[in-house]
């Protein structure tokens, strides 16, 4: 087959974003499994990075995310109280307060990045949480902020 | 002032006489005019250098940590006894210094916390009071050792109208004024070495595995390690201005750190103080927590 047809197709193409998702791998990462096995469709933007826990996300990976043209970041962990190592979840939430009111303090346009919790039995929730946040990054358009440009 | 900078010589030559002190961190005469520079001494005849008035603007907590970072001995040595250092104080100082002491930088017992009246810093540039000292909320040092007497400004109850006006500008407006304030850092990384809390020994900033911030002069790049301190400095920032002071090129981001002081006071009802009661913002948390901002796909928007 033949692959220099390819750039053509994708030219012509309507945009579609890039969504980077950080999944804690003892219930989210479980939950998209889940969507997986069951069969449920729902859109396919999300670039899915495993991590051991929601604690384990710093604020630079979502920085960094967004500076490598990520046009949406999620992080998704256990539900409070079900994080594997106990109290993760709970430590990473008030960083995430704090970094999601911060980063769209300076200019982020909120819904770019989004936090949710996601038990490993919620496959069907699962799905309707990567489309509600693939529609909400449509909607905001092909990011620009923090996008390094060399 | 003038009398209690005669005080503090006197106290500082009884505390190195009393061997209460190794080492004193405080101010001296600098080369230029209004302008005072931070000086260590070692000995008790020294104290004459020692100067007190509104030009001594510097936080001498940033020296504290160096003394107390642990370096190997000599071979088959043991390790050299902590020094006992003796540190002068304003009110915003002997924050730093408890944050120190709190995050295991300083212990407490070989300090001497030498708290001053603080009257307000003086702009070298216009010999007016810096704003930031006019709206000063801690300005009496707490937890000290030894108190200088003399009058300390009043303190004001803290005020985010700054940050509160900022919030109601459109989201393109208030990126304009983040990105043009960034423009103007040459990321000399002034305000990094000026504060006390960067203390750590490898910033993320030099980090080359990972490297965080690219070498180059991308503007993202300056963004993310703008970014990137602000957030290390969430629930520690003791507001003492010596960031903004010590920068070159005049870039003011305290619409944004002063952010993060409004928020954690919002979210979790935090402030940071002068006792070892404080607890650490980011590595507490209560099961009561704001949850408000989490995406739920099942709920209705
Ligand atoms: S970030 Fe700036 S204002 Fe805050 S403690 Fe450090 S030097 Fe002081
Ligand atoms: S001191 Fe000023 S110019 Fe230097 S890195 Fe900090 S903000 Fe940028
Ligand atoms: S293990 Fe899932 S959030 Fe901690």
């Amino acid at each position: 087959m033949s692959n220099t047809a390819q750039p053509e197709t994708l030219g012509s193409r309507p945009w579609e974003p890039t969504i980077v998702a950080f999944l804690c791998n003892w219930c989210s990462y479980a939950g998209a499994d889940l969507a997986g096995i069951s069969r449920l469709q729902y859109p396919p933007n999300a670039r899915v990075v495993r991590v051991p826990c929601s604690g384990r996300i710093n604020p630079l990976h979502i920085l960094r995310a967004l500076q490598e043209g990520a046009d949406g970041v999620l992080v998704s962990g256990c539900h409070p109280g079900d994080c594997h190592y106990i109290s993760g979840n709970l430590v990473a939430r008030r960083k995430f307060a704090l970094m999601k009111r911060f980063i769209e303090h300076i200019g982020v346009e909120p819904g770019r990045v989004q936090f949710s919790w996601m038990s490993a039995a919620e496959g069907p929730r699962f799905a309707a949480l990567i489309k509600q946040v693939t529609d909400d990054v449509k909607q905001l358009g092909p990011a620009t902020r923090l996008v390094k440009k060399m | 002032m003038q009398n209690a900078q005669q005080q503090l010589r006197d106290t500082v030559r009884k505390l190195f006489a009393d061997k209460k002190i190794d080492v004193l961190v405080g101010f001296e005469k600098g080369a230029v005019p209004g302008r005072s520079r931070p000086c260590i001494i070692r000995k008790a005849e020294d104290a004459d250098r020692l100067v007190w008035d509104n030009t001594c603007s510097n936080n001498l907590a940033v020296y504290l940590a160096d003394f107390y970072r642990k370096k190997p001995p000599p071979k088959g040595q043991p390790p050299p006894p902590s020094p006992k250092v003796g540190i002068v104080v304003k009110g915003c100082d002997a924050l730093s210094v408890a944050l120190l002491v709190r995050e295991n930088q300083a212990p407490r017992d070989c300090l001497v916390v030498i708290g001053m009246p603080c009257q307000g810093i003086a702009d070298p540039a216009t010999g007016q009071t810096f704003p930031s000292c006019l709206a000063c909320a801690n300005p009496v040092a707490e937890g000290t050792d030894v108190t200088v007497p003399g009058e300390s400004r009043k303190p004001v109850p803290a005020s985010y109208r700054a940050v509160e006006e900022f919030e109601k500008k459109p989201a393109a407006e208030r990126w304009q004024r983040f990105h043009d304030e960034i423009a103007k850092c040459i990321r000399c990384y002034a305000c990094r070495e000026v504060c006390p809390n960067c203390y750590c020994k490898e910033c993320f900033a030099e980090k080359t595995n990972p490297r965080w911030i690219g070498v180059g002069n991308d503007r993202s790049d300056t963004m993310l390690y703008q970014l990137g301190r602000m957030f290390h400095q969430a629930g520690r920032c003791v507001g003492c201005d010596a960031c903004v002071r010590a920068c070159p090129m005049g870039v003011d981001l305290r619409t944004f750190t002063r952010k993060l002081a409004k928020d954690a006071k919002e979210l979790f009802d935090f402030e940071i103080g002068f006792g070892p009661e404080t607890e650490a913002l980011l590595s507490t948390f209560k099961d009561a927590d704001s949850n408000d901002f989490i995406t739920d796909p099942e709920k209705e928007k």
